[in-house]
């Protein structure tokens, strides 16, 4: 069917040479639009075949058009030769396409020719976009991306020809990476339809797509290039053949007399060829005599319908993944089965998600299935209508049995039925992304924002009503609760609190049970590690090192102490890395060993006066910290200051023993009275192997090459102190390997 | 949403006086924000702020983790990122049009890393612990040379924080100390601010902190931080930390002591009461210079920055740029000194920003970097690890740029000529004001509201702005101001349609 669209004076005048002729193309095939495979009314598929046809573009009426690709700066884009062809004779170059041969009237030599002027006067100023050679291994990481993020939903895979598909064409003769990158990453820039979604690739996802896309390109031949001596022509072409109805640039757009309801459809039409199927005729016949507004449910189904929202989604039966394309809906999370990889049905949805949360998924950003690999794509606002609104007035809520009294307290009683003590809900589901178990199932964080609350009633009741293959259990089996100390078992209560629990979202309280994930923290490519935190006994000024070989300790910089060492792995994180960080660093490895709290050294008038203490959280009086220095295998040597002295202390780790040497170095005149306290505990005891070695746990011993040190007893309290009488005291702590 | 918000303001009375009266018993221990309450509406402009300003996710390589909490440019044009894990990465190619840049780990180990500035060649981070200088002296690219610059501050709690600003223009840098717990001050100086000098001295400039988050210059040489709401503070808002004043929150007074420059301890503050009040009682008392009404303009703003990109970034040179932890957007705010006080506005900017903002700062190449952690408090992006770029497309949205106050109405800037029509009619430009109760309780309503009238609106000669003779200005009071119906030259709504002025002072003349 030829529609008659241009009756202005200036058309006329151009038709005056060419005789109104049809050419239709031999074998051309009809617009391929999808939603016409959806189970439409005849007179939904006129109104879809007008609105993807674009027929408002020049008949005032009728439903609001897709309209065109924005042509402004398209030279810059896609490859020149591409263009004069496509303008030609769209269909013959990608056929199923819905762009219709406004050049239809022609004899084929003058088509060429114009589409040629058209093509010049587009690609004015513009530069041919740069042939980029294909990479294999981007091509494969583009074929994995398009047949796991959604491309697939609509398209053919490269070369396999699947039915039902939008046609791409020969992309290679039209686009160069670049180009087709840069279309991918925002399609929505230049076709703002939205019929081709945004799938919220990054550059580099866009990039391997677009590789994989021109896989088979060929470098570029000389061919006659339109010149822009061929142009002045064009841009009247592009106004008189009626490019300006649907393309930008749209200052030629012109206003055409006869409105969509006027045109007599049964005539002939002279001027432009959609290659119409009879079928698809006959739908916009019976459109136009029946453009009555539509229900809530009838612009569901044409909406969803004209944006193939159907190739993922099923509602009310229509729709959904078919069987030629389900392995291309994969998941990272396998134990939830098909609920994880196939987008979730559509019916009843309405009553199911609060308006609010279907509108942030209709803009893509309400992604709550992070293991589904296919991407919610992004439409475009302009081009959903209210289609959260009808999803809302359409679908009836489900009646609530509301509890007579709410009870006390719910919150706080839905934090114990969600733990491990209550429903163990977490067992299941994660909490704030910790994940907990194999299943990992959507968050108890969004569910409150999203959900509608009759209809989280309705279904904690009974899920399997809503979703046969749910392996989401009913805790109220036969309406009985399998939690009957809580809230006297009382269904209606129990459901209260819960989803009062789930209201509070990200500021809920975390359920028992849930336990962060482990954050091992080792020392790498044989270098020390360094992190400052608090650590068990010591305040917040701890530091933590990691030393190569495994041996690991503990300085307190609030008291210029060493308080703890310990063989094997470093830290583990988690308690420090996770929610607020208010834990303390988890000591990793074993055989550990502490050494006493409280300031290393002290000035003393006798040599046993009790130790001065400190609080855990103080800074010892009379030290300042001063900071380190890293060695080569960035091993830290601490400087501080005490008495007027600069003191520097390095350990160094050896493996066999394994065991620590540790240098002090005193500067400065050093003090009457100093000493070093490096050990206390009943469990010090002479070594008798050797003289000038100490015993300071079942595991370590500590030897000196200093012989002055004594144990010292106060109370019931034993403690190492060496007298400071040289500028420098080495120290070693040996692990026993036996 | 917002303009439902604007509405609703002005038929609570009967409301705010019966919470006003039960504030003082609201007070929450134990938890750092209140709880319940859901993170709240968007302004829905997302998809239209993302014609002029595009938000870019920048690819973190494994294994690298970064919850940005500061940021700073390298003599070599490089990033330097300062992460709550404690580490400092030095990251080459943020700039580059598709960002795929390389992370080099310079340090690490430090505690909570929410500072970082550079000086000859040595670059100061500030953590909970303490200021540390760091340097590299064997010149291999990775620090060697740790050295406690400043850590005179008590530090007992993780809840502690610790946050420090960029060089001053004297060589100062200021550390702000949130409470203990966020509620108490039992360590030294929590609550206060320190301004460590050029030999590593600390001085206390200002007592009266809750929980600081973002500390700098806010681009005329005066420092101010971001404060959050909760005791004492109504809503969030940015505050001048004027040297010797008291910044609202009374509880770390008990530090006067051990701060002989800062004078006698001052008058406690009544509650519940009102700034407009308090501040003549209690005469070091700051007035919240530009305050962010909570839930519509954020509701936990963090980390800011100046816009000194020349024009790199679009219209708003000179203004700050401020990030939100709890809704993940980006506002913009403006300063002016009036009477001696410093006050000024708030405006939208770009929401739809994945994780929650710690701290931005701009590229060389004129963009903006926000990063931060959505771990522990309430977070609208649900990103973790995560850095975001936001560039300016070139393309000029229609929005208010600027709020100055003129002695009888305001004077309103905007980026593009308007619409004569629309512009000249004072009903364009619809009104209101409110203030915060001032009480030790956790945050407060917006409450005494009233209406003014626009009596005129005059547009200059260039179309660009437009000023407004506003009867019943009330000092005090924030000024919000709405004005959809008004258009461009060309006919463009505005990108954002409200903005809000803190006016402290009305100007004596213009």
């Amino acid at each position: 069917m030829l529609l008659p669209i241009f009756r202005t004076q200036s058309f006329l005048l151009a038709t005056l040479f060419f005789l109104p002729l049809v050419f239709p193309a031999i074998g051309a095939e009809p617009p391929v639009i999808l939603g016409l495979e959806r189970e439409l009314s005849p007179i939904l598929e006129g109104k879809l075949l007008t609105s993807e046809l674009s027929c408002s573009a020049c008949h005032a009426g009728g439903e609001p058009s897709k309209g065109g690709p924005r042509l402004s700066d398209i030279g810059n884009r896609i490859q020149h030769s591409f263009l004069a062809d496509f303008i030609a004779n769209p269909q013959k170059v990608k056929p199923g396409t819905t762009m219709p041969q406004t050049l239809a009237n022609l004899p084929e030599k003058e088509q060429k020719k114009i589409a040629q002027e058209i093509a010049s006067y587009l690609i004015k100023g513009a530069t041919e976009p740069a042939f980029t050679p294909t990479e294999q291994e981007a091509s494969e990481r583009g074929e994995t991306l398009f047949k796991t993020v959604g491309c697939a939903a609509c398209h053919s895979p490269y070369g396999e020809g699947l039915s039902d598909s939008m046609p791409l064409g020969d992309l290679s003769k039209k686009y160069r990476v670049k180009g087709l990158t840069d279309f991918l990453k925002n399609p929505l820039t230049n076709r703002p339809s939205g019929r081709m979604p945004n799938l919220a690739l990054t550059h580099w996802e866009a990039q391997d797509i677009a590789h994989y896309l021109l896989q088979d390109q060929i470098a570029p031949q000389a061919t006659r290039q339109p010149s822009a001596a061929e142009s002045p022509q064009g841009e009247r072409y592009f106004r008189e053949y009626g490019c300006a109805q649907c393309h930008t640039p749209e200052s030629a757009r012109q206003d055409f007399a006869k409105s969509f309801a006027l045109l007599d459809l049964t005539k002939s039409c002279t001027n432009v060829n959609y290659h119409l199927s009879p079928e698809q005729e006959t739908s916009i016949l019976a459109y136009q005599k029946n453009q009555e507004p539509l229900v809530p449910s009838d612009q569901i189904h044409f909406k969803m319908a004209q944006l193939n929202c159907y190739a993922c989604h099923e509602r009310n039966g229509i729709g959904g993944v078919t069987p030629q394309r389900d392995e291309y809906y994969t998941t990272s999370n396998l134990n939830l089965g098909d609920q994880a990889r196939i987008p979730p049905s559509l019916t009843g949805v309405g009553a199911k998600l609060k308006p609010a949360a279907i509108q942030k998924i209709l803009s893509g950003r309400g992604s709550v299935r992070p293991y589904m690999t296919t991407r919610m794509p992004q439409f475009g606002s302009a081009n959903l209508g209210k289609l959260a609104n009808w999803l809302t007035e359409s679908d009836p809520l489900p009646t609530l049995e509301i509890a007579d009294t709410p009870p006390k307290e719910a919150s706080k009683i839905g934090h114990q039925l969600v733990g491990q003590d209550g429903f163990s809900c977490n067992a299941c589901h994660t909490f704030l992304q910790e994940k907990t178990t194999t299943l990992n199932a959507i968050d108890l964080g969004v569910m409150g924002e999203r959900l509608q609350k009759n209809w989280f009633h309705a279904y904690m009741k009974n899920p399997q009503i809503f979703n046969e293959t749910t392996i989401m259990p009913s805790f109220w089996p036969n309406g009985v609760s399998s939690r009957p100390e809580l809230l006297d078992g009382n269904t209606e209560q129990q459901l209260e609190a819960l989803w009062a629990y789930l209201l509070k979202g990200p500021e809920a309280r975390r359920p028992k049970g849930v336990r962060p994930e482990p954050i091992p923290y080792n020392p790498v490519d044989g270098e020390a590690i360094i992190f400052r935190r608090r650590y068990p006994g010591v305040g917040k000024r701890g530091i933590g090192v990691g030393y190569p070989s495994g041996l690991n300790l503990i300085f307190d910089a609030s008291k210029m102490s060493l308080s703890t060492i310990w063989n094997g792995k470093f830290a583990e994180m988690s308690p420090v890395w996770h929610g607020q960080g208010s834990g303390e660093v988890r000591l990793a490895g074993e055989k550990i060993v502490k050494l006493p709290a409280g300031p290393a050294f002290a000035l003393l008038s006798t040599k046993d006066e009790a130790w001065p203490t400190v609080d855990e959280t103080k800074m010892a009086p009379g030290f300042q910290f001063l900071g380190y220095r890293l060695d080569d295998k960035q091993r830290p040597t601490f400087n501080y200051t005490f008495a007027n002295l600069t003191i520097t202390d390095y350990l160094v780790d050896h493996e066999k023993g394994p065991h620590f040497t540790r240098t002090l170095t005193f500067e400065g005149t050093l003090p009457a009275g100093l000493f070093f306290r490096a050990a206390a505990g009943a469990e010090l005891t002479p070594d008798l192997k050797t003289e000038k070695a100490w015993k300071i746990s079942p595991d370590l011993i500590l030897s000196s090459t200093d012989s002055t040190a004594e144990i010292i007893t106060i109370g019931d309290q034993k403690e190492l102190r060496f007298p400071i009488t040289s500028n420098r005291l080495t120290l070693s702590y040996r692990y026993l390997t036996k | 949403m917002i303009s439902l918000n604007f509405l609703s303001h002005f038929h609570t009375p009967l409301l705010v006086l019966s919470l006003s009266l039960s504030g003082f018993t609201q007070e929450k221990e134990e938890h750092e924000e209140p709880l319940g309450s859901p993170l709240g509406e968007e302004w829905g402009t997302a998809e239209q702020e993302a014609k002029y300003y595009h938000i870019t996710r920048i690819p973190i390589p494994e294994p690298h983790f970064i919850e940005a909490g500061s940021f700073l440019t390298l003599p070599n044009g490089d990033i330097a990122i300062g992460t709550r894990r404690g580490d400092i990465f030095q990251v080459t190619g943020l700039s580059d049009e598709n960002p795929q840049p390389t992370f080099t780990k310079y340090a690490a180990g430090m505690d909570e890393l929410l500072g970082l500035s550079q000086k000859d060649g040595s670059l100061y981070a500030t953590h909970a612990t303490e200021v540390t200088k760091i340097s590299d002296e064997n010149n291999d690219g990775r620090a060697d040379l740790y050295e406690t610059y400043n850590d005179s501050w008590g530090f007992a709690h993780y809840h502690e924080f610790a946050m420090g600003s960029k060089f001053d223009r004297e060589g100062n840098i200021w550390v702000t100390l949130g409470l203990s717990k966020s509620y108490h001050s039992w360590e030294l100086f929590r609550g206060w601010a320190l301004k460590i000098t050029p030999d590593g001295e600390a001085i206390p400039v200002c007592s009266g902190l809750r929980s600081p988050l973002g500390v700098g210059d806010n681009g005329h040489g005066i420092m101010i931080y971001s404060e959050s709401q909760g005791p004492w503070n109504g809503s969030c808002s940015l505050k001048h930390l004027k040297p010797g004043g008291f910044m609202g929150h009374p509880i770390s007074y008990n530090w006067y002591e051990f701060a002989p420059n800062m004078g006698p301890t001052p008058v406690e503050p009544n509650t519940p009461s009102r700034m407009e009040t308090e501040r003549e009682r209690v005469k070091e008392l700051v007035p919240y210079a530009v305050v962010f009404p909570y839930g519509r303009m954020g509701r936990s703003i963090s980390g800011f920055v100046v816009d000194e990109s020349e024009g790199k970034f679009g219209p708003f040179g000179g203004q700050i740029f401020i990030g939100d932890y709890t809704l993940s957007l980006m506002m913009r705010a403006t300063m002016e000194e009036v009477n001696g006080v410093w006050q000024g506005a708030c405006y939208p900017f770009r929401e739809g920003l994945s994780t929650g903002l710690l701290n931005c700062h701009f590229t060389p190449g004129g963009q903006l970097l926000t990063g931060g952690t959505n771990r522990g408090w309430p977070v609208r992006g649900s990103q973790s690890n995560l850095l975001e770029r936001i560039e300016w497309t070139g393309k000029t949205p229609f929005e208010l740029k600027e709020i100055n106050a003129r002695n009888n109405g305001f004077l309103l800037t905007f980026t593009k000529p308007v619409d004569t029509a629309s512009a000249s009619d004072p009903k364009t430009y619809r009104l209101g004001t409110f203030t915060h109760i001032y009480r030790a309780g956790y945050g407060s309503p917006e409450v005494d509201q009233t209406v003014p009238e626009v009596t005129k609106a005059e547009i200059s000669e260039n179309g660009l702005q437009v000023t407004l003779t506003v009867n019943g200005m009330v000092k005090g009071h924030v000024h919000e101001f709405e004005f959809s119906s008004l258009r461009s030259h060309n006919g463009e709504e505005p990108l954002h349609r409200d903005a809000y002025y803190t006016l402290n002072e009305i100007p004596n003349k213009d």
